[in-house]
């Protein structure tokens, strides 16, 4: 984690809005402001000013709590725009 | 996650989520199903929750209630089955208190109830609570029943078992009948080990008085037969005579030797001596204590 720290520090970014994805289970994010569209094949959270656009099968919304998201299902692809 | 509940509102996910979150509501796998989304949240912050979405347009219900206020909820509903599970081991509990049999067990089965005077005596009772009981001193009483070579006093459960063992050798069938005073005179010590006795010390008795009874007391009202066991110490008077050519210390030896047939304790009281056309007559007076027992060893 402290190497990932160091690395976005360098690149002027920082952990806050980092996500993290793990195949086949979910994606998990954190800093997130509000979830824009939830569907079972398509979910849009807005963090960091930005539209992250999670799409797979099967999504769903498994835990969200002060600005942390974990979105379970099987993850095809994380869109950043 | 015990205590997350389902909830289930009429309204997009994202609406959901977006009110929820603002008011730092957590929650737990929000899934979509038509007009629909069902969302899990903490049992404490359904009051919440449904205030959130207290507005008519929103039409929200409880799918699922948490683990702990599930249970709570089927335990309320089922409140005669609770109540009666936790009478039903309220009464187990409370019956291992109590003594609700005597078994008396072994080859001394027999003596079950002498065995049941002893433990009654020592507050041992069916239907009363068990407080403990003496063993040592019940145990030795019970041995000192005829024959009786083994006993052991446990308690399982609601029931008191009594192993009794009696010897294999033929011993004479324990006799089942009162003791009688075959002797006249003052009673000294009552031991019943087994039985009522019916004298006590300090009583004048006559032969053929009954001191111990071969029952034993339970009420006023009544009793139950038992077999007696047990001795009675009574003083007894007496007096010899002996006749004598002539009056000497010999005569008086001879005469006072007579009282040793009676008891090695004897105490004279008193010695007389009277002439008579054959000789002369010594009358001694004594004491002595006569033991009359029963069933004891």
């Amino acid at each position: 984690m402290e190497f990932l720290q160091h690395i976005l520090g360098a690149a002027g970014a920082d952990t806050l809005h980092a996500f993290t994805v793990v195949p086949g289970f979910g994606v998990y994010f954190r800093g997130v402001g509000s979830v824009a569209e939830c569907g079972s094949g398509r979910i849009v959270v807005a963090s960091g000013g930005a539209g992250i656009t999670v799409t797979g099968e099967g999504l769903s919304v498994g835990r969200y709590f002060q600005g942390d998201l974990f979105i379970s299902g099987r993850i095809e692809e994380v869109r950043i725009e | 996650m015990n205590n997350i509940a389902r909830v289930r509102v009429t309204a997009r996910p994202e609406v959901v989520i977006k009110k929820l979150s603002r008011a730092n509501i957590a929650i737990y796998g929000v899934k979509s199903a038509g007009a629909y989304t069902s969302f899990g949240a903490e049992d404490k912050m359904l009051k919440k929750v449904f205030a959130i979405f207290s507005h008519p347009c929103y039409n929200i219900r409880i799918v699922k209630y948490g683990f702990v206020r599930s249970l709570a909820l089927r335990a309320l509903s089922r409140a005669g089955l609770v109540a009666g599970a936790a009478l039903f081991a309220a009464a187990v509990l409370l019956s291992q208190a109590f003594v609700l049999k005597i078994s008396v067990t072994g080859s001394g089965a027999h003596l079950a109830p002498q065995v049941v005077a002893i433990l009654r005596r020592h507050g041992v009772e069916e239907g009363r609570i068990y407080g403990g009981v003496d063993s040592p001193i019940v145990v030795s009483q019970i041995m000192s029943l005829p024959s009786v070579t083994f006993c052991s006093i446990s308690k399982r459960g609601a029931a008191v078992v009594v192993d009794v063992q009696c010897s294999r050798q033929s011993s004479p069938a324990p006799d089942s009948s009162p003791l009688v005073s075959p002797v006249a005179g003052r009673v000294v010590a009552v031991a019943a080990v087994c039985g009522t006795p019916c004298v006590s010390a300090g009583d004048e008795v006559c032969a053929g008085d009954k001191l111990i009874l071969p029952y034993c007391a339970q009420s006023p009202s009544g009793g139950t037969v038992c077999m007696c066991a047990g001795y009675v110490r009574i003083s007894v008077s007496a007096s010899v005579t002996s006749l004598a050519a002539e009056e000497s210390s010999s005569a008086l030896s001879s005469a006072l030797a007579a009282v040793n047939l009676y008891s090695d304790e004897a105490e004279v009281t008193s010695c007389t001596v009277k002439r008579v056309s054959q000789g002369v007559l010594y009358t001694v007076n004594f004491d002595y204590i006569y033991t009359a027992s029963i069933n004891m060893r």
